[in-house]
Formats: structure tokens, C-alpha cells, sequence
């Protein structure tokens, strides 16, 4: 009796190559994948969260300058000593001419939305500090 | 004359087009999986900044959630504040354990009051926690 060789034929020559299609198609997949569903880049704003309680000592001749972000109706109020900013511009230009070394520390009441607690850390950070503490205001 | 079957010899040597298929496909693999910790955050609105050059948040950082309702989430996960302050005590021993430092990052919703992050910053900072990081987003038009 014969047996058909049939089927080791179409696999040897003449049948489709699956693997190459399949390859490809898995490609295709993930390069849409990572393409469709990359969202916006994350970054983050690095903050030290500063103890309430005061230190002692010769630490007092470099206190840091202090900015708290309250609300005054639904304006954001920036105060940095005496002066009362409404703009991040205003307080920009004041931080500039402070000095750095001694580091800043934002009070945020809580009330204050997030993005205007942010809007101050990014302000002490684009004007130079690299010491910013975040501190809720009671 | 007894002539033999000629047998049809393969060339000997390697193969490369599975290996290069495979290796292209972990290439991907591995580039598509380390993108994947911060696609798959959960959507937040988040303050608009362009955030602390030189800053990058690590692979194995603690991510916490905080939404405009006051919510926090961990992994997805809703959490009390008190499990949030547990977990991140409890990262926050291991890490010293270790000699390492802990990445911890919030994530909170900008229209959001920030009582809530003072709220867990102030629990944070009780049990010794006072590094962390605040999350941005790029602006769209890529200033401040």
C-alpha cells in the first residue's frame, strides 16, 4: 500500500510560511501598542517635608525664607515676608533677589488647591533654590 | 556502475533569523515593560509643571494616589490613609534596612485641595518620612 506523503510535502516545500507572517504581525501589534497608548511624560518636583518644630541655636541667623500659599476668595495669595503677591511672576522676581543658601520653605494652607501649592515649589525652583520644604499651614 | 541517491546536503552553520527575531522581540519586550509602570498609573489630572530637572523616579518607587475627593490609591488599590501610612512605614524600614533610600512619590489631583496631602504629609512625617516628590505633568505647550 502507498501511503500519501502528502501532508510532509505541503509542510517541506509548499506550504505557507507562518512564522515570518507571525513575527511580523507581533511587531506590528506592539509598535501600536507603545505608540497608541503613551501618554503625556510624568515629571515631579523633589520637596522635603520640614518639621514643625523650631531648631535651636546658632541655626536662627539662617533661617529660610518662608512663602505661604493661602486663599483669598478664589484668588491664590502668595506672601513672602510683607509683601502679599497674586501672580507667580511677582513672586519669581522676589525670591531672585534673595539669597539661596538658606533654602525656602512653602506653607500651604488647605485650602489652596494642589496645582497653586505646585505653582509655588516649581516658582522656588526655577529661581535657583535647591532647598525646597513643603510645610502644611495649619 | 552503482550510481548513490544524491542526497541534497544543507549547508551547515547557524541560522540567524530566529535569533534575531527573538532578540528584537525582548528588545521590544523590555523597552514596551519599563514604559509600562507609569502608562498603567492611574489617570490623574495633575499640576501642570515642568517639574525638577535631573529628578527621575525609579523603577521600584512607592506611588501614592490622592484624588480631588480626598481618596488615596496604592497600586490602583483604595486605601485608607492609615494603611497608605503603614505601607510607607513599613517600605520606609526596609529601605533603611538595606541602606537605601525611599522613593516615594504623590500623585494628586491639581483641582484638589492640598489639605489632603498636608493631611498625609503630616501623617508622613510622624513616622519619619520626609523626603518625597511631587507628580507633574509637561505642560502642553512645554513652558511653565
Amino acid at each position: 500500500m502507498k501511503l500519501s506523503r502528502r501532508h510532509h510535502d505541503l509542510t517541506d516545500s509548499g506550504g505557507l510560511p507562518m512564522t515570518s507572517m507571525i513575527d511580523v504581525v507581533f511587531l506590528l501589534l506592539i509598535f501600536f501598542m507603545v505608540t497608541v497608548s503613551a501618554s503625556a511624560p510624568e515629571s515631579d518636583l523633589a520637596s522635603t517635608l520640614k518639621p514643625e518644630s523650631k531648631t535651636e541655636g546658632a541655626a536662627a541667623d539662617f533661617q529660610p525664607q518662608i512663602v505661604t500659599v493661602s486663599r483669598a476668595g478664589d484668588a491664590v495669595v502668595y506672601t513672602l515676608g510683607s509683601h502679599q503677591l497674586t501672580t507667580r511672576a511677582e513672586l519669581a522676581r522676589l525670591l531672585r533677589e534673595l539669597p539661596k543658601n538658606s533654602g525656602v520653605v512653602v506653607k500651604v494652607r488647605n485650602d489652596v488647591p494642589v496645582e497653586a501649592a505646585a505653582g509655588a515649589l516649581q516658582t522656588c525652583k526655577d529661581v535657583g533654590f535647591t532647598k525646597v520644604s513643603y510645610v502644611p499651614a495649619s | 556502475m552503482i550510481l548513490r541517491p544524491q542526497t541534497r546536503r544543507r549547508p551547515l552553520g547557524f541560522d540567524m533569523t530566529p535569533m534575531i527575531d527573538v532578540v528584537l522581540q525582548l528588545i521590544i519586550f523590555f523597552l514596551f515593560t519599563s514604559q509600562l509602570s507609569q502608562v498603567m498609573r492611574s489617570p490623574i489630572d495633575l499640576p501642570e509643571e515642568k517639574g525638577d530637572e535631573g529628578q527621575v523616579v525609579s523603577p521600584g518607587a512607592i506611588v501614592i494616589d490622592v484624588g480631588a475627593d480626598g481618596s488615596y490609591l496604592m497600586e490602583g488599590q483604595a486605601r485608607t490613609l492609615e494603611e497608605v501610612v503603614r505601607v510607607v512605614s513599613l517600605e520606609q524600614q526596609h529601605a533603611e534596612a538595606v541602606g537605601e533610600t525611599l522613593d516615594l512619590l504623590i500623585r494628586a489631583d491639581r483641582k484638589g485641595p492640598a489639605a489632603h496631602i498636608n493631611m498625609l504629609a503630616t501623617r508622613l512625617a510622624g513616622v519619619g518620612v520626609r523626603q518625597w516628590k511631587l507628580g507633574t505633568t509637561s505642560p502642553p505647550g512645554g513652558g511653565p
